[in-house]
């Protein structure tokens, strides 16, 4: 999933880098924007798990460490498990978008792409990091963590 | 239930979230689906969340911060910012406090290629702290200039948050960040003062290193050239209106990737290290972007906005009484709270008040990233702080007391003070640049 945000990602500087070579030309590439959007909506979702995994996301620490070890436990299970139910749903939400958009036949502006697919695979990057924190909630019941 | 009460319960729970150490973009997910659904309807609310998620990854105008985000870390990986400190040594070494005016030079000039402060700390803290410790600087002195001159990266185009800021504004980021050249190079002058001052007061804080000779400097001026490259490609691009943003970003990242590696300095390893970081902080912005338009999307149903616009009106407060209110509201959550996030929070709010008041938002937008510049370095959530004291863990033999931080960058804090009661006082100092453009 990483290798796949990477690849999104340098996908987006040669595709625009393409585009503004081609525009020196008087050949720009047709449907940059969208191509690009698309990378960048693939980049995002694909890099959820890794970014929570190596703990990028900003969370305010300095109240949580007045309370003791086993406190915070509870406390880090407790919102464990909010975020679980929090991106599950978000999953759902977006695979939902994805075959609400299949089913009206929504393709992009310019590439006529199915944009739907872009929905799912975003859904999909979700669900990984759904699990991701299925196995922190598991880790906290057992007292790993 | 009333919108504005609903409002205020969700801003409540969203605090206590924040004191459970729920991650700031989840937290603003949560409480803002959870009130829109209850203000609106289940499905809405459900409906809205996958729609400004999906929306928020797949927008082309934020599609140019992991760009920028991967331009500033190739640029570390390949060394860059080595070249630039030598160079600024070169010329600046031999006055008392030099090297610590050295590491604020170079830390602005690594800033003209990476947009974030701690990333500009974090670099200038491993090439600059060594070197200081080496010619006997003081804790203070020298920890306190890199974390503070860490912040400058932020102000110096392209810059992260006036990059989030002028998404969420709707403000044009080329003007933005043509904006922020004037008042950065402003800062760099008022730190330089800040070490002269400290070192004219107590001369042991920081020695004089030795006189270099001219050839030496013109010299250490081709470590510049490649760094002035790509800056004047980058922001000379958006200023002439060649490029959007997004091709300045890929050109940019483009160009540094085609320098180092020209010259040996990048390899697989380096790159492979520059796309991982990306990805992670490029992630955790996207999120936390996400995490905002969902949370405004429930503050404006709230009506909390317009009503703290229209309450504020209602005192008749003379305009700098009000930006001086905003200032001090962004300086005492700046210290409980990470910039990026705060700004984001609270743009909603106060954006319409400040257009109310009549003033530019370009030029609020730039003394918003001035303020947050405090909230790096203030306890006790400091970012740079942590990362300067991380990094002399591993490079200054015996580390750095954290407290030595926290008092070196006192003089700095002032400097910021400094800063923008000059942008407060003379607005012309941001409009200029912009009002030239195109």
């Amino acid at each position: 999933m990483r290798a796949g945000a990477g690849c999104s990602l340098c996908g987006m500087v040669l595709v625009t880098a393409a585009d503004v070579a081609g525009r020196a030309f008087a050949s720009p590439l047709f449907g940059t924007e969208e191509l690009v959007a698309f990378l960048a909506a693939l980049t995002a979702g694909f890099s959820l798990p890794y970014a929570h995994r190596m703990q990028s996301h900003i969370a305010v620490e300095i109240f949580i460490r007045r309370y003791g070890r086993k406190v915070r436990r509870v406390i880090r299970l407790l919102v464990d498990a909010v975020c679980l139910a929090l991106f599950s749903v978000l999953a759902w939400r977006l695979f939902d978008y994805a075959v609400s958009m299949r089913r009206s036949g929504v393709l992009s502006m310019n590439l006529e792409l199915p944009e739907y697919l872009v929905v799912a695979l975003v859904g999909l990057g979700v669900v990984v990091f759904a699990l991701h924190l299925v196995c922190d909630v598991l880790r906290a019941v057992r007292g790993e963590a | 239930m009333d919108p504005t009460i609903a409002g205020i319960c969700g801003i409540a729970a969203m605090m206590v979230l924040f004191m459970l150490r729920m991650p700031v973009a989840y937290a603003m997910l949560l409480v803002g689906v959870a009130g829109f659904s209850m203000l609106t309807s289940v499905t809405g609310g459900l409906n809205m969340l996958g729609r400004s998620v999906y929306s928020t990854f797949a927008s082309h105008e934020l599609s140019t911060i992991p760009l920028f985000i991967l331009m500033g870390q190739i640029a570390f990986n390949a060394g860059i910012s080595r070249r630039l400190y030598d160079t600024a040594y070169c010329f600046l070494g031999h006055v008392r406090g030099g090297l610590a005016m050295a590491t604020v030079s170079a830390c602005t000039a690594f800033g003209a290629v990476c947009g974030s402060s701690p990333a500009t700390a974090a670099t200038m803290a491993t090439v600059g702290l060594p070197e200081m410790k080496r010619f006997g600087y003081s804790d203070e002195l020298a920890a306190g200039a890199v974390a503070s001159g860490g912040g400058l990266g932020m102000i110096m185009p392209p810059s992260v948050v006036l990059l989030v800021y002028g998404v969420l504004t709707e403000q044009s980021i080329g003007a933005l960040f043509v904006a922020g050249i004037l008042p950065a190079l402003l800062l760099t002058l008022l730190f330089i003062a800040a070490v002269a001052v400290q070192c004219l007061l107590y001369p042991q804080h920081g020695p004089a290193g030795r006189r270099s000779s001219w050839r030496c400097r013109l010299r250490s001026l081709m470590g510049l050239v490649d760094t002035l490259l790509v800056f004047a490609l980058v922001i000379g691009g958006m200023f002439y209106g060649w490029f959007t943003p997004t091709e300045a970003a890929s050109i940019g990242v483009l160009g540094v990737f085609v320098l180092a590696v020209s010259r040996g300095h990048l390899g697989w390893r380096g790159f492979v290290k520059a796309v991982d970081e990306t990805l992670r902080t490029s992630c955790m912005v996207m999120l936390l972007i996400a995490g905002a338009t969902v949370f405004g999307k429930f503050l404006a149903v709230t009506r909390i906005p317009f009503d703290i616009a229209g309450w504020v009106g209602g005192f008749d407060l003379p305009a700098f009484a009000v930006m001086g209110l905003v200032v001090a509201v962004y300086f005492v959550g700046g210290c409980f709270m990470d910039s990026l996030a705060l700004v984001m929070l609270t743009i909603p709010v106060f954006y319409p008040l400040v257009l109310n008041l009549g003033y530019d938002p370009v030029w609020f937008g730039i003394i918003i990233v001035l303020v947050t510049e405090m909230g790096v370095i203030t306890p006790p959530v400091g970012i740079n702080v942590y990362v300067v004291y991380g990094i002399a863990q591993q490079v200054v033999p015996g580390g750095i007391a954290l407290e030595s931080v926290f008092k070196g960058v006192l003089p700095f804090l002032v400097a910021v003070i400094a800063g923008i009661a000059l942008l407060l006082c003379f607005p012309q100092i941001v409009t200029l640049l912009p009002s030239l453009m195109y």
